[in-house]
């Protein structure tokens, strides 16, 4: 391709058909440059070699830590939820044995018409509301990862098809975060009725939180979106959302709402909210993120108004009787869970020393869930959760619930 | 005046003009830009989740860095250029740049394996990129004959901006076959910069000079160019008409805004998943036009084709302050913004080329770039500013009179005297 020696002065023209490059030098574009390209493709070669082995050696990886949750659910009694939280008594509790297969989709959807004429958007799961006593985000590695189980009335664990990274639900109704893969920093919300069927789908930023009401009439869901702030382009921040069921409308708590400190507007161009609690349709909580720390908020969806009732504080989750709230507290680089008495503002720490991320869920009017990460199980793609139950009580101590599941929703 | 490359500068001449926009410097610069847009847009699209997810950024962090990062770049740019000029060694300098850029990505790969602070060596891709813009476009004015520059510098930016678009592509294919795979991102990205700087030195030859290398320091040289009233003209317009441009990003966010603010739940997410689709919207009318386009400059005036492309974003402007929220409106806008650039980006240098004496090229379109691009930042703060203080409306309609303002000033320049920016006409 290249003229190592001058050309001739009678024979520009041909050089001009035949070349790309520049005529000659007398110096030729040396070996050293065929060397560097040579070495650009080696380069990429060992790129692409590198990343197909990458995938291959995740694939791997996953499989073994797949067989290894298995060995660990067998030996995990999956009664020990029920029996605790069971709101209906396992009334013949069955002599469960790992013979079971997951066939809930069959002999679950006696409860509702069956259709299974829906558009291909995603699955309908038509679960029997009755036999879900908990549903969960299933974390054990490999195909069935980020899928949403539930466990029925028995204790058996089962796995729907509809895949979600966050997920509440309760008997009225829930909500089905999960990301979108690829183009990074979005997803998608589903809304769902109690069967998990999805009735409705919108967009939301990387998933984060989501709340239903008792009532099922409003749902909301926190996302972390890119440059939100104008004056800081490049910056996470979140977004969170209200949405009304019957209605289909969305209110951005950001700018729909109207919050008060002490009777003041919050100006702080860098307010942030996130992590909804509900205590009905109307009345709420949530997180506060100013550049001088959180706080929780308590709201209204009928005026349009928030006020900060305490300070540095978050992820709140209030109690099936709206009378205690247990959320987290920073200390250094922890966050502590702390129960918040909603009448007197009296605060103490609940016997969990771990620092906890999630934000927690109400299992009956004494017990806490939340997910911890199990470091030793995951893989790098597929990172493993626990769901832990502790009592609010002082002097509780936290106990394993349901390993390799996550968001789990009472 | 316009030598060509090789020993041979009179003959050069000649076959120059035959090869018209098409020689082998600019293929060549145009096949260097395409390979390093691939291997910086794939780091590019990567980073802010890399910062702020993998290595745990705050955004007052990002933010910080995110300006320190275009500081770099616009000041090494002046340097880039005046050491071009001063050393006649183009090529050089460019392929310095190019090969700098690539060594941090070798860096990035050892911040993904093993932790390395990644933000030094992100610092220093940016200086790479400073440093190599200023002598690559005069390497390509020096290479081309002059009624070809306009077709020469839309030729490269197509190259340039396909590049531009496939990086992102590529990244996020990548990230997402394999979740988490930054490192995989940074190795393909360094292996394309090397294809990239292999390019430059196997294919690219300086040009020869018909005066020696400038021995003026670099405030002198930024003085000259001051005193050169033809160029002053050109720098005054580009920064002028950049002090009106509000930036890609900015439009696409007025189009979220908009979509998210007629309350319907459904929009708001057709508006966040499509985001980045937007980006790539603009990208492919911009380099489907760019050649075209300065053709068209180089037979009917360079600032003609410059001033039509003034005002497609101002009709960009004006399509958002109508409330851009249908699939139509959006589309006119991305292709509006890709026609702007398309009509701007390389005619612009076309259009200073012929003002800025040879020796003084690579620092003189330095500083033209730089120039646009401070302008463009103020304007961004502005933008940002007035519309969290009083408006989105308020702020593009300040943009549109500006821009519709500037127009009337500068045709009513031209029409007044002879304007010397009428260069191919």
């Amino acid at each position: 391709m290249t003229n190592p020696v001058d050309l001739p002065d009678d024979e520009p023209s041909i050089e001009i058909e035949t070349a790309p490059e520049p005529d000659g030098e007398q110096t030729s574009p040396s070996t050293a440059s065929f060397a560097l390209l040579a070495l650009a493709l080696v380069v990429l070669a060992g790129g692409a070699a590198y990343f197909i082995g990458s995938i291959v050696s995740a694939k791997e990886e996953t499989e073994a830590a797949q067989a290894r949750a298995e060995e660990e659910l067998e030996l995990f009694d999956p009664r020990d939820f029920v029996n605790e939280f069971g709101t209906e008594p396992p009334s013949s509790l069955p002599l469960v044995d790992d013979s079971v297969p997951t066939e809930e989709s069959s002999d679950a959807g006696d409860s509702t018409t069956s259709t299974t004429s829906s558009p291909r958007t995603a699955p309908r799961p038509d679960v029997d509301p009755a036999q879900i006593a908990l549903a969960f985000v299933n974390r054990v590695p490999g195909d069935e990862y980020g899928l949403v189980g539930y466990i029925d009335p028995n204790g058996e664990r089962h796995i729907t098809e509809l895949e979600c990274s966050r997920l509440d639900l309760n008997e009225a109704g829930g909500i089905c975060l999960s990301a979108t893969a690829g183009l990074g920093g979005s997803g998608r919300g589903l809304l769902l009725d109690a069967g998990l069927n999805p009735s409705l789908r919108f967009g939301v930023n990387l998933p984060s939180r989501a709340a239903v009401s008792p009532d099922g009439s409003v749902v909301a869901w926190t996302g972390f979106s890119l440059g939100h702030s104008y004056l800081n382009p490049g910056e996470f921040a979140t977004t969170t959302q209200l949405i009304s069921v019957e209605r289909s409308i969305g209110a951005n708590l950001e700018q729909v709402f109207t919050t008060y400190r002490d009777d003041e507007v919050v100006t702080d161009v860098d307010s942030n909210f996130w992590g909804v609690t509900f205590v009905d349709g109307d009345h709420f909580y949530a997180t506060l993120g100013t550049g001088d720390g959180t706080s929780i908020v308590e709201g209204r969806v009928s005026n349009s108004r928030m006020d900060v009732v305490v300070e540095n504080a978050t992820c709140p989750e209030v109690s099936p009787d709206g009378r205690t709230i247990v959320a987290k507290e920073r200390r250094g680089d922890s966050m502590q869970l702390i129960a918040i008495d909603v009448e007197t503002g009296v605060r103490r720490d609940l016997g969990e020393t771990r620092s906890v991320e999630d934000q927690v869920e109400w299992a009956d009017e004494d017990t806490v869930l939340y997910a911890l990460p199990n470091l030793e199980d995951g893989t790098d793609a597929q990172p493993v959760f626990d769901v832990w139950a502790l009592d609010v009580a002082p002097g509780s101590s936290p106990r394993m619930i349901i390993p390799f599941a996550d968001s789990p929703a009472a | 005046m316009y030598t060509g490359l090789g020993t041979r500068p009179e003959k050069a001449v000649g076959k120059s003009s035959r090869r018209g926009a098409f020689n082998g410097t600019v293929i060549a610069l145009g096949m260097t830009s395409f390979f390093s847009d691939i291997s910086s847009e794939m780091v590019a699209a990567v980073i802010p989740i890399f910062l702020t997810v993998q290595l745990g950024f705050s955004p007052a962090a990002f933010g910080l860095f995110q300006a320190a990062y275009e500081l770099a770049n616009a000041l090494l740019r002046l340097v880039g250029g005046v050491i071009a000029d001063r050393t006649r060694r183009p090529k050089e300098t460019a392929a310095f740049g190019y090969g700098l850029s690539t060594l941090t990505r070798v860096g990035l790969v050892g911040s993904a394996v093993a932790s390395l602070p990644a933000v030094p060596f992100l610092l220093a891709d940016r200086l790479g990129k400073g440093l190599r813009t200023g002598p690559r476009d005069a390497m390509i004015s020096l290479a081309t004959p002059e009624p070809a520059w306009g077709t020469a510098f839309g030729f490269h930016r197509t190259l340039d901006a396909t590049g531009a678009l496939l990086g992102p592509l590529l990244a996020f294919g990548i990230l997402w076959a394999l979740p988490g795979s930054y490192d995989a991102v940074f190795l393909f990205s360094v292996g394309f910069g090397l294809l990239g700087f292999a390019v430059i030195m196997t294919w690219v030859r300086n040009p020869v000079a018909a005066v020696p290398a400038s021995t003026t320091p670099m405030s002198m040289s930024i003085r000259s160019h001051w005193h050169n009233r033809g160029f002053r003209r050109i720098l005054l317009l580009g920064g002028a008409f950049g002090l009106f441009s509000i930036g890609d990003s900015f439009a696409y966010l007025v189009i979220f805004e908009a979509s998210k603010d007629s309350d319907a739940i459904g929009l708001s997410g057709i508006g966040i998943r499509w985001f980045p689709l937007l980006f790539a919207g603009t990208a492919v009318a911009f380099l489907l036009t760019a050649t075209p386009l300065g053709r068209l400059a180089d037979k009917i005036g360079r600032a003609r084709v410059w001033i039509v492309g003034q005002l497609c974003l101002a009709a960009v402007y004006g399509v958002l302050i109508l409330e851009p929220t249908s699939v139509l409106a959006i589309a006119a806008v991305l292709g509006l913004l890709g026609l702007h650039y398309g009509a701007t980006d390389g005619v612009l240098p076309a259009l200073a080329a012929g003002v800025i004496p040879e020796h003084q090229r690579s620092g003189g379109l330095a500083l033209l770039t730089t120039v646009v691009a401070l302008a463009r930042m103020s304007s961004a703060l502005a933008f940002g500013l007035i519309w969290h203080r009083i408006g989105v409306d308020s702020a593009l309609s300040v943009a549109l009179c500006g821009i519709v303002a500037s127009v009337v000033v500068v045709t009513a320049l031209a029409v007044l005297r002879e304007s010397p920016n009428e260069v191919a006409s």
